[in-house]
């Protein structure tokens, strides 16, 4: 690729979006209670691409449904540009593991729709999601209705759903390639990093994928295994797009299987 | 570059395959109808039923000149045949209306809230057993020997098929679309009208199709026992006259127009929603 290097713009000092302060949570399944996060603390600068890696059920989405306003946690504290998360909102948009279209509207009716929710006028919308569905590459396909897409290009128009939403202080993936084959699943994420280069947004990205969460990255909080807090941070500091057989790519999957392992041993 | 099999070749196959399609489903309708028509005729001769089973060829000509409003014989039964049918459709089609207003959003709203539906389903269930005809007495008692005691037992008869396929596609939604609409912004009314009613569709599109068939059965019986007008009235005249050719003959016309009814409402509906956003219609 001929496209120049870029990586995040990053500030030093730039401003905190989310704040997760100390949360403990548990819930209540018939077996008794079951921890899923505890003394769980991440604060997420503005414009960073947030890998959050864990096992399975480390708590990592329970983690990313709070932020989406649609669990809450049992104790500490979780705020979005210092403000308490009261339920869903247009200050957050999501990407589910599904694409989670609406199959009676077209793709860019799908994308438009939080839009017209969030109050845009008409003309407004239709210039907005033209352009989101060009960054995804999506633009031939606006008329058509998610049954007529390809598994990729309904995640992608998930994406630019999510994209759309200039109000949102963050965008929340909850591990959306992770039903996908890796041929397409590599496909997605250059769809994702190129999105990302074009229109940088502060991402929460969560996976148990380490070379997805290497290849996306500006860092990565590691979680240990349930109950899930932040084990251990790591900066990504290679430019994008990035090359996945890179030396450097390996000794980072090396050294984060290192540590997720010593954490794996110590719980 | 490649033309094989290029867009208007691949065109030209599915036409062709609808063709035959189209054409060998016709032909076996045909032979179908033309079975039960042989079948029919050949009872009515071989044991000389004219009286009460009047062969095929005799009914239809009946049906013809009766729509043609030139028959042979007296017409017995007051205004013509086209102002009974006409009673009758809109009798029919108010009723299921009135159900379909009340039985749609009932079932949105049972099939997305707990507290509705704790509210709701024991009434519901409760009502459901009691057949539709057997609200004609109370209805005649309510409302006289009225359009409005025929309107009133279709509508109560119609109102639970849309009512239970309505429910149950608003509790089947895929629950990640529901929480997408939320997470985009979609709250109360706008959540049920832009979201779950869509989502709805396929289901309440079933409901409709069984409630318009049930209409047009119950109007027929609602106004044989309710009514001064509409085919239901003529059946019930030609039998008290004893012409089993005119009871015929209005039987078929409740089944071309229920067939009719049935294509151009819901079909219409069908095209202009599922039939654009789902697969395989």
């Amino acid at each position: 690729m001929g496209a120049s290097a870029a990586t995040a713009p990053r500030e030093t000092s730039a401003r905190i979006v989310i704040q997760a302060h100390e949360i403990n949570h548990a819930y209540e399944a018939s077996t008794g209670w079951s921890t899923a996060l505890a003394h769980f603390n991440l604060e997420i600068p503005e414009g960073e691409f947030l890998c959050v890696l864990g096992p399975s059920g480390c708590g990592k989405s329970s983690f990313l449904r709070m932020l989406a306003g649609l669990m809450f946690p049992l104790e500490g504290s979780l705020l979005v540009h210092g403000e308490k998360i009261i339920g869903p909102g247009l200050d957050r948009a999501i990407v589910f593991q599904e694409a989670a279209l609406f199959p009676w509207l077209t793709a860019a009716q799908n994308v438009g729709f939080g839009l017209e929710m969030a109050g845009w006028k008409k003309p407004q919308v239709r210039e907005r999601v033209e352009h989101v569905l060009d960054i995804v590459g999506l633009s031939a396909a606006a008329g058509k209705f998610p049954y007529q897409l390809s598994g990729g290009m309904k995640h992608r128009v998930a994406i630019a759903r999510a994209w759309a939403m200039t109000d949102a202080a963050v965008l929340l993936m909850d591990e959306p390639f992770s039903a996908i084959d890796a041929i397409n699943r590599a496909g997605l994420q250059e769809h994702l990093v190129r999105t990302w280069l074009a229109e940088p947004r502060t991402v929460v990205y969560v996976t148990h994928d380490i070379e997805e969460a290497i290849y996306l990255a500006d860092r990565i909080a590691i979680m240990t295994p349930s109950p899930g807090r932040v084990g251990a941070e790591i900066r990504i500091d290679l430019p994008r797009p990035r090359d996945r057989n890179s030396a450097a790519m390996a000794a980072l999957k090396e050294e984060i299987t290192a540590k997720m392992n010593e954490m794996e041993r110590r719980a | 570059m490649t033309t094989a099999l290029n867009a208007e070749t691949l065109a030209a196959y599915t036409r062709a395959r609808q063709i035959r399609e189209r054409r060998r489903k016709i032909i076996r309708a045909a032979i179908g109808i033309a079975g039960l028509l042989g079948v029919w005729q050949a009872m009515s001769v071989y044991y000389d039923l004219d009286l009460i089973l009047p062969p095929p060829t005799a009914v239809i000509s009946d049906v013809i000149d009766t729509l043609l409003l030139r028959r042979p014989d007296p017409w017995l039964y007051g205004p013509s045949i086209y102002q009974h049918l006409l009673a009758s459709f809109l009798r029919a089609l108010t009723g299921f209306a009135l159900a379909a207003a009340l039985a749609i959003p009932t079932g949105l709203l049972v099939g997305r809230s707990t507290a509705v539906r704790e509210f709701l389903e024991p009434v519901i269930r409760l009502l459901y057993p009691i057949p539709g005809i057997a609200w004609i007495p109370l209805a005649i008692l309510w409302f006289g020997l009225t359009d409005k005691a025929v309107v009133f037992v279709v509508f109560i008869a119609e109102f639970f098929a849309m009512f239970f396929n309505t429910e149950a596609g608003a509790r089947s939604i895929n629950p990640v679309i529901i929480v997408a609409a939320r997470c985009y912004g979609a709250r109360g009314f706008t959540l049920v009208w832009r979201v779950i009613l869509p989502a709805s569709i396929p289901h309440i599109i079933t409901g409709m199709r069984i409630a318009l068939g049930g209409a047009w059965r119950m109007i027929v019986a609602a106004e044989m026992l309710a009514a001064k007008m509409g085919v239901g009235f003529v059946l019930m005249q030609a039998r008290y006259q004893f012409r089993a050719a005119d009871l015929m003959m209005a039987m078929i016309l409740i089944s071309v127009v229920g067939f009719g009814t049935e294509k151009l409402i819901v079909r219409t509906l069908e095209r202009r929603t599922i039939g654009k956003w789902e697969v395989n219609r």
